[in-house]
């Protein structure tokens, strides 16, 4: 049979396979999922000039396009509209960077920015898809480890995950997120290696 | 067209912005299970109602690595099921499988496969009426109040009028559940038979309609309920008794056909998941 | 053999396609080019490239060619190459003033500023058919072309102003006869639901696309229905338009607007006599209905700005559904458009064993449960009998 079509080009195909670990991994809290290596690595650094988690950007910017908005933050600071790597962003994907509570993506450069959640859209009973979607860098997320107790859809009884380097009150944020179903935001946590976890707003978190 | 043809078209036919619309609609759908997510719905080759809300899903999740499956009332080899596999694979170029246990990807109408499917794979399933308020509720903007108040009154006193009437849940596909304990969904025109499938399953279930521009998803470990009442619990299709004339399965979903033969011909009950049925016979045929 | 048919599919499905391919040419007739179908198949053509939403007219001949003339077919055609094309940019709003027209009428007013200018129409024709036609050849196109310049020049107006007219709504409007253009909430660009899903209620823009590649008859029923009895639309042509309409759009680097061409088009207002009551403050008007399809599509534009005025009238007046089906936004926008419409109604001839095993099954059910219904009636007439003969 002939094939009429090209190939997906390097960034095509990252999105591609991002996708499904994105995918597998809400569909599955508390299984860690591999990240395909990013397809770039020039990015501007964040304001205190560390580099930003390529996986965890990249991941963020398969699914934006002009149809869709985002907020960044480094720390607890949303980042401002002409920051380098919000240009860099917004240049490559078309998305419209904006305010955080009408934002439909917001890719948080480290857990401190577990504290601005409650700034993020939850949706509307009439419509709990207009929520927003969070990347979250972790330092680690451990294969075997035991910081969260999860428990909810997509899980056959309950799950353990082990993440290091988050703070005590980070933690306590992301087990107390939004999460009124069918309200609630969804995040996913990417750590350096790009490993990946995702948290549905369905999933019951509890800190071990 | 030119010796350039095979440049024509992007890898998965769809243009990069309706993948990435689906793939974010998708993760809301699996975010909130049971609850229908509109989509843009892009115009396809091949017409509404024929599979395009499947079809789309299929083409924004699918990637080179993976071998893919089609079904049509459980058949490959059914005229529709061919025409879509033969739209995906020349488009992706992916491996094509008839084996349910060797696929990743499984592109269905109407029926869920015999053979449990596993943790590392995806039904597709293609819908045509997405919202079973429909029935009690045409229009759509008060069945979304509805849905978004979980005020489902209306659709249980559907339901018990044809148990009156009929003396039984007079829906036979399509069967109504609960998701998650919140959202009344659609389970497309599968059998009851195939309905427990969906309960705490392994799999992810994606459902796509097309011309409805809906998109929804049931993520495995999900409680799925039909609806039904105490003294009237919901029943299978099954017969006690009943076999498949071919392999002999006495615990699948039959239909039947007609055989020519050289008295004229029969009628006979066989498995309607097709693959499975000629898989039974061939390892019956092994052991012999 | 019926279960063998079904499979073996991609054999039988080979097969088919091939059979249509011969049935076209099977006559032995000389193939069709598609200059011919362009020209002379002139309404076949716009149909399929509003329906088709695309304007492309010899692609559109194509599409009609390859459909053997199925309107809907054709439109479909085209769909289905339109939607793997990339979305460039919008082009800036146009106004059907600056139309160079072919054809204007007002049905409003006998004189109206500029003058009626009937145009080709076959309003007036008398239906008779015309034998000479079947025998045509190439001096019919020469007669043709010198009737035309004939025409022409007898008809040449006064230089300057030739082909555009000022609208009969902007009399109207200074007037305050009929309603502002409708205020939406600031979009940067129009609805698109070909981008974005159309859920209720939604913005007039989404109305407009959605009727503007909308199938014909099915538009036309519903106008009819609404001004039959089904409804209360009482429209009024105030004028209807055909002619060239050029494309401009803001150049990428400057922002300066750039003219990129033009499109054959028909634009249509409707006044209608049910008053506007947005705004007690302000005096009574009419509403107005707008429609617009590519090429010369008459029947379309007017049936759409009917349905357009009614549908605005029913959400002032938040009556809609309640009078008549045309007046229900979401039963027109979502069962009007041919290619869904069809293909749906086309998916039965798809197998349906499934579905229909268990619906044998719920009959075989319904079957006992009104036997045993049956039998217990029976005991109970048996009991009552022999009570009674007691
Ligand atoms: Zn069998």
């Amino acid at each position: 049979m002939t094939i009429v079509a090209t190939p997906p080009t390097p960034i095509e195909r990252f999105n591609g396979l991002a996708f499904r670990v994105l995918l597998d991994c809400l569909a599955r809290p508390g299984k860690v999922g591999h990240l395909p290596p990013p397809p770039f690595a020039d990015l501007p650094p964040l304001p205190d000039g560390t580099p930003p988690n390529a996986t965890a950007v990249a991941a963020g910017m398969s699914l934006l396009d002009q149809t869709v908005s985002f907020v960044h933050a480094a720390g607890e600071e949303w980042l401002p509209v002409d920051h380098p790597l919000t240009r860099w962003i917004a240049l490559r994907t078309n998305a419209r960077p904006v305010e955080a509570a009408a934002a439909d993506f917001a890719l948080l450069h480290d857990p401190a920015g577990t504290a601005l959640f409650g700034e993020l859209a939850a949706g509307s009973l009439l419509y709990p898809e207009r929520s927003c979607t969070v990347f979250l860098s972790v330092p680690a997320i451990a294969l075997n480890g035991e910081t969260l107790r999860l428990r909810g859809p997509g899980i056959a009884t309950t799950a353990t995950v082990g993440l290091r380097g988050v703070a005590p009150t980070e933690l306590a944020a992301i087990a107390s997120r939004p999460s009124q179903f069918p309200l609630g935001i969804d995040l996913f946590l990417i750590d350096q290696q790009g490993r990946c976890l995702g948290l549905p707003r369905t999933t019951q978190i509890e800190v071990i | 067209m030119s010796e350039t043809s095979d440049q024509l078209y992007n890898f998965a036919l769809l243009d990069e912005d309706a993948k990435r619309e689906i793939r974010r609609k998708l993760l809301k759908a699996v975010a909130i299970p049971g609850h229908l997510v509109p989509f843009a719905s892009r115009d396809l080759p091949i017409a509404r109602g024929w599979g395009t809300g499947g079809l789309q899903i299929t083409l924004s999740i699918i990637t080179p690595d993976d071998t893919l499956k089609v079904i049509d009332q459980g058949d490959d080899e059914s005229v529709n099921a061919v025409n879509l596999r033969r739209l995906i694979t020349r488009t992706t170029g992916v491996a094509t499988t008839t084996d349910t246990a060797a696929a990743t990807i499984i592109q269905t109408r109407h029926r869920i496969p015999e053979e449990p499917m596993r943790a590392d794979q995806i039904l597709v399933l293609q819908v045509p009426m997405a919202d079973p308020l429909r029935w009690v509720e045409p229009n759509l903007e008060r069945a979304t109040i509805m849905h978004s108040e979980a005020d489902y009154g209306k659709m249980w006193v559907y339901m018990y009028e044809s148990v009156v009437r009929a003396g039984d849940l007079r829906i036979a596909s399509q069967y109504p559940v609960i998701v998650n304990r919140r959202y009344l969904m659609d389970t497309t025109p599968i059998p009851r038979w195939d309905v427990p499938k969906l309960h705490m399953a392994d799999t992810l279930y994606l459902f796509g309609a097309g011309r409805e521009k809906r998109i929804y998803a049931v993520p495995p470990y999900t409680v799925v309920e039909p609806l039904q009442f105490e003294d009237y619990p919901f029943r299978t299709e099954y017969r006690p008794g009943q076999r498949c004339a071919r392999c002999g399965a006495d615990n699948t979903f039959l239909t039947e056909h007609f055989v020519s033969d050289s008295n004229g011909g029969r009628w006979e009950t066989t498995c309607s998941d097709a693959a499975y049925c000629a898989k039974r016979v061939a390892q019956m045929e092994a052991t012999a | 053999m019926g279960y063998v048919a079904v499979r073996g599919g991609s054999e039988a499905v080979a097969r088919a396609e091939e059979l249509v391919e011969c049935l076209r040419l099977l006559g032995g007739s000389t193939p069709l080019q598609l200059p011919q179908i362009r020209d002379q198949l002139r309404h076949a053509v716009s149909r399929a490239m509003h329906e088709g939403a695309l304007y492309a007219p010899l692609l559109a001949a194509l599409a009609v060619k390859q459909a053997e003339g199925d309107s809907i077919e054709a439109a479909f055609l085209l769909r289905a190459y339109r939607t793997t094309l990339p979305r460039v940019m919008a082009s800036l709003p146009v106004s059907g003033r600056e139309m160079f027209c072919l054809r204007r009428i007002s049905a409003s007013f006998k004189d109206i500023p500029g003058g009626q200018m009937l145009g080709p129409a076959t309003d007036y024709l008398i239906r008779l058919l015309q034998p000479a036609l079947a025998h045509e050849d190439v001096r019919a196109v020469i007669a043709a072309a010198e009737r035309y310049a004939a025409l022409v020049e007898a008809g040449k107006p006064q230089p300057g102003a030739w082909g555009r007219f000022p609208k009969v709504t902007e009399y109207m409007r200074q007037e305050q006869m009929i309603v502002d253009v409708p205020a939406e909430p600031a979009r940067e660009e129009p609805f698109d639901i070909t981008r974005e899903p159309l859920t209720f209620p939604c913005p007039r823009s989404a109305r407009l696309q959605a009727m503007a590649q909308a199938d014909t008859g099915s538009l036309m029923s519903l106008a009819y229905s609404s001004t039959r009895g089904y409804g209360d639309a009482h429209p009024t042509l105030v004028e209807l338009r055909y002619g060239y309409l050029p494309v401009h759009v803001a150049h990428p680097l400057t922002g300066e607007p750039v003219t990129i061409g033009e499109i054959e088009a028909t634009e249509a207002e409707i006044a209608s006599k049910a008053h506007s009551v947005t705004n007690h403050a302000e005096p009574p008007r009419f509403n107005v209905g707008y429609g617009f399809a590519f090429g010369q599509s008459e029947l379309k534009v007017m049936s759409m700005a009917i349905l357009d005025s009614v549908l605005t009238q029913a959400r002032i007046g938040s009556l809609a559904g309640e009078s008549g089906p045309a007046a229900n936004e979401e039963f027109v926008l979502l069962h009007t458009d041919g290619i869904e419409a069809s293909g749906f109604v086309a998916h039965y001839k798809l197998p349906h064993y499934v579905t229909f095993a268990a619906d044998l099954s719920v009959l075989d059910r319904a079957r006992d449960h009104h036997a045993q219904r049956q039998s217990r009636l029976g005991q109970l007439v048996d009991q009552a009998l022999t009570s009674d003969s007691r």
